[in-house]
């Protein structure tokens, strides 16, 4: 297909899990011929839906890894990521947002806005990603599309302007009405494949016609071809209406809101038209980079297919073959041969062979062009690089990548095991840089740590299925921190005599808590009573103990040491001496400066029928859990609360059995609090 | 440390505790967008500052919203000295209060008391005052008024309200008002927050003495004194 930038579109799909994306996804491939049979999520037939690639997806029923996969509709180019809905693969969607144009948001129909799709809402909102809603699931019992429509407006704060009007509801739910060309759409077929367009049912026309008015009410404020028309009231054209939409889309100032089962193949190709209508193709996008040689100064990205070359990688796959590397091409065009840098590394790669995507087949191309989204094989690189062209110094603005908040142990018997854990974690910290692993010195214990406990099974499962690796987890365990409350002074002299060179040094100061840094230094010593060349040696033995803080071995952050005095021996004194004088010191003033642990508090929301409100909040409760506050919307509260981390393990089963499956909720990091002394006291004895 | 010394911030010039009894009714009435969330807010934390329990039922605003309200009006409050808080981590006032949102239309004392019975039967939070920032203080409400007084009634609870008025309207025969009039016998006090040129002053309808010396602040909306 001839490449022309504008008929190309880079859309991801998010949303809550169970919301029907990976179905939704099946479709769009059936109906753009890139597969010619339609498996469901959790079919009868064992085949799984073709975006869910990874075993573990198809098993579970949810989406980890966003698959790229490429088609095509009506003379467009459509890439398509197949993003994860569970916040603790966030990173994941964050990266697919990163690099996508457009998005299309799938709200259910009967669940309507969830705890999930806030935030996954919030993310798009982060990267100005412009999206269209589909309402799905409207062939099920409970299904109420204006419930959705109203809450996509009250949740999410969205601009919600419906384009569609439903025919029947439930399991009448037949096809739609569309507000632009005032027609009924019908799917006929086996998979609802054949489009027949008939005259509005009469008892839809007054329903119509009222929502078209508010459309065009709505929309006028993004054109002013279309309030001529109005106040001239000559006839409003449906390209008017069209290139209205598309402009508060892509000012984000609207969302356009579509229906229809994707399950029941019903309204699926109209959700394909709107993708070319009102999504942002390349082009209209602004896209930057930052100059690494001008002090990361913002540099505005062409689209040209001629200029040097800007790509990013955000997302590694480890193949049969070798690392697949999935770039998006910003500027200029990547082809087999070319010689790319590494800009992280400085590393110049020869581009070998070059695919695109179709969940997990390939098909070779010879290049990648602006715009694009494509992958690379047995390049070596980690997620998030940026590819230049050689004389360029340019990086792709870094992604907000959170710490880690759990951790668990690993423990492998066989030594084949140990071997391919190894390459599992070399992959995983390669793909995912929310995920991270090391080795405890003391315990020989490989730790992995990460977002939150799914987060972390799924790398285990992944490990046992993908690598066979036999292993065996730890109870997980939590990254305190430790910290100090009051300001103490130090005096400290260290003195050894014994055998050998004497040490000698001595280091006087104080230290006292800082609330926004982890470590300050500040010398203070006047008239050379700790020698100029001495005091890094000072602020090295202060550094080295913030790793492990000698009140109860975690890591010590918020702390400001000012060193005022000190002496020194003109034979015994030495980088080493002072060294020890200042862990020393940070012992002593560190007793005396009331230190404190901190532990991660998450911020919960738990989305539950009203009936179960009162368990829901006893279960927070319970786990020293703030309730923030509940917020009642029909016949579903949700319940904001700020819980410990170290109390929600194992919370999804504990909530499950309580609400019998019907809450759910969604966790992530809000910030380090001190641990209740009671509690204090209990890690101290652990 | 998860207590804290009660710190001293009365707004309305008198202890804010004093100003109603257990049980009974005050209103803060005023036109839309002049402040009344705002005003309902800095009652809270004077309560709250005061280590009493609030519970802030909105029917408008979302939970985060008005969490953002509470963070926002203290920081006002610390950085313009009116209140000192001696240290104290704000965090450490979140436990007296608790936020509870409903639809204005789905608003029913059933729902209400269900809700209630849910954190004070476990003992999650047990609230020394109520304000109810957003529900109707006019003729469609009044049964719901006489509902929610033998409520307040049996829970020895205080409960604050807003009320919105409209000026194109008639007052009643006495000024209150409208529609506030047809409600105001449900009140033992009620203050009108009244813009005049830059000001917006806080006049004490019924309650409380006036002291004309107490404003709101438009461009921060701080209550503050002279």
């Amino acid at each position: 297909m001839e490449y022309n930038i504008e008929k190309i579109r880079n859309i991801g799909i998010s949303a809550h899990i169970d919301s029907g994306k990976t179905t939704l996804t099946e479709r769009f491939l059936f109906y753009t011929d890139r597969i010619h049979a339609i498996h469901e999520v959790k079919g009868k037939d064992g085949v799984g839906a073709t975006m869910d690639s990874m075993e573990l997806e198809k098993e579970r029923g949810i989406t980890i890894a966003s698959a790229a996969t490429y088609c095509e509709w009506n003379d467009y180019q459509i890439n398509l990521i197949d993003t994860p809905g569970h916040v603790d693969f966030t990173i994941e969607v964050e990266r697919s947002l990163r690099v996508l144009d457009g998005a299309i948001l799938i709200l259910c129909a009967v669940g309507g806005v969830q705890s999930q799709s806030i935030t996954v809402d919030r993310q798009m909102r982060r990267y100005k990603v412009p999206c269209i809603a589909f309402i799905n699931k409207c062939d099920r019992n409970g299904a109420n599309p204006d419930r959705v429509t109203q809450q996509l407006k009250e949740k999410l704060g969205h601009n919600a302007v419906v384009l569609q009007v439903p025919i029947g509801m439930e399991a009448d739910f037949k096809g739609v009405v569309d507000l632009i060309s005032m027609r009924a759409i019908y799917f006929d077929g086996e998979n609802g494949e054949i489009l027949r367009y008939e005259e509005i049912p009469a008892d839809l026309i007054d329903k119509a016609e009222s929502l078209r008015e508010e459309l065009i009410d709505e929309i006028s404020l993004f054109s002013d071809e279309l309030t001529d028309a109005i106040l001239e009231e000559s006839e409003i054209t449906d390209t008017m209406l069209i290139s209205a939409i598309r402009s508060g889309t892509l000012a984000r100032k609207m969302t356009p809101v579509f229906l229809g089962s994707a399950y029941k193949n019903k309204a699926v190709q109209p959700l394909l038209d709107a993708v070319i209508k009102f999504l942002p193709s390349p082009k209209d996008i602004e896209n930057e980079a930052l100059d690494m040689s001008a002090d990361e100064a913002p540099v505005m990205l062409s689209h040209n297919l001629d200029d040097p070359i800007v790509a990013l990688a955000f997302k590694l796959e480890d193949g049969m073959y070798g690392q697949l590397t999935y770039i998006r091409v910003y500027q200029g065009t990547v082809s087999k041969g070319d010689t790319v840098k590494n800009i992280r590394t400085g590393k110049t790669i020869k581009i070998g062979r070059l695919v695109r995507m179709h969940s997990n087949q390939m098909e070779d191309i010879s290049s990648i062009k602006a715009g694009f989204i494509g992958a690379l094989f047995g390049v070596d690189c980690a997620s998030g690089d940026t590819f230049i062209s050689k004389h360029l110094d340019l990086s792709m603005t870094s992604m907000f990548v959170p710490e880690p908040v759990i951790s668990l142990a690993l423990l492998v018997d066989d030594n084949k095991s140990r071997i391919n854990m190894s390459k599992a974690l070399n992959r995983f910290t390669k793909e995912d840089p929310t995920f991270r692993t090391f080795v405890d010195e003391e315990t020989n214990e490989t730790i992995i740590q990460g977002m939150g406990e799914l987060h972390l099974d799924v790398y285990v499962e992944r490990m046992r299925r993908e690598y066979e690796v036999k292993v065996e987890t730890g109870k997980p365990g939590v990254a305190y921190r430790e910290t100090i409350t009051r300001r103490a002074e130090f005096n400290y002299i260290h003195k050894k005599q014994t055998g050998g060179a004497g040490q000698f040094g001595r280091v006087a100061g104080f230290m006292e808590p800082v609330t926004d840094e982890e470590f300050v230094f500040e010398n203070k010593v006047t008239g050379g009573s700790i020698p100029t060349q001495f005091i890094s040696s000072c602020e090295k033995g202060f550094l080295s103990c913030m790793k492990k803080g000698p009140f109860l071995e975690f890591p010590v952050s918020g702390i400001k040491i000012v060193i005022n005095d000190g002496a020194s021996h003109s034979v015994d004194s030495s980088e080493m001496a002072f060294q020890s004088a200042a862990r020393g010191a940070f012992r002593e003033g560190y007793n005396r400066a009331a230190p404190v642990i901190h532990e991660p508090i998450m911020k919960v929301v738990v989305e539950t029928p009203t009936e179960f409100n009162g368990p829901v909040m006893g279960l927070l409760n319970q786990r020293r859990g703030m309730i923030v506050g509940s917020q009642e919307d029909g016949v579903m509260s949700t319940i904001e609360a700020q819980a410990p981390l170290a109390e929600m393990f194992g919370f999804s089963t504990v909530l499950r059995s309580s609400t019998q499956g019907k809450a759910q909720f969604t966790m992530e990091f809000f910030a380090y609090k001190q641990v209740p002394k009671s509690i204090a006291e209990e890690i101290q004895k652990k | 440390m998860t207590k804290y010394e009660s710190i001293d911030y009365n707004p309305l010039g008198v202890e804010t505790d004093s100003i109603i009894n257990k049980g009974s009714f005050a209103a803060v009435v005023a036109r839309a967008g002049v402040g009344k969330t705002s005003f309902l807010v800095q009652v809270a934390l004077s309560y709250m500052m005061n280590r009493k329990k609030v519970l802030h039922i909105s029917l408008h605003d979302s939970v985060k919203k008005i969490s953002l309200w509470y963070k926002e009006i203290l920081k006002d409050l610390v950085d313009q000295n009116i209140v000192d808080l001696h240290g104290t981590p704000l965090d450490l006032l979140l436990p007296y209060r608790f936020i509870m949102t409903f639809k204005t239309d789905g608003f029913k004392l059933p729902n209400f008391v269900e809700r209630f019975s849910d954190i004070t039967e476990q003992e999650i939070f047990l609230p020394d005052v109520l304000i109810i920032d957003g529900l109707p203080l006019d003729e469609t409400t009044q049964d719901l008024l006489k509902e929610i007084k033998a409520f307040a009634i049996q829970k020895s609870l205080p409960v604050w309200f807003s009320g919105h008025i409209h000026r194109d309207e008639d007052p009643g025969e006495d000024g209150t008002p409208s529609p506030f009039f047809h409600v105001a016998d449900n009140f033992d006090a009620v203050i009108q927050l009244q813009p005049k040129e830059k000001k917006v002053y806080v006049e004490f309808i019924k309650g409380l003495a006036n002291d004309s010396t107490i404003h709101v602040d438009p461009s921060s909306m701080l209550i503050k004194k002279a």
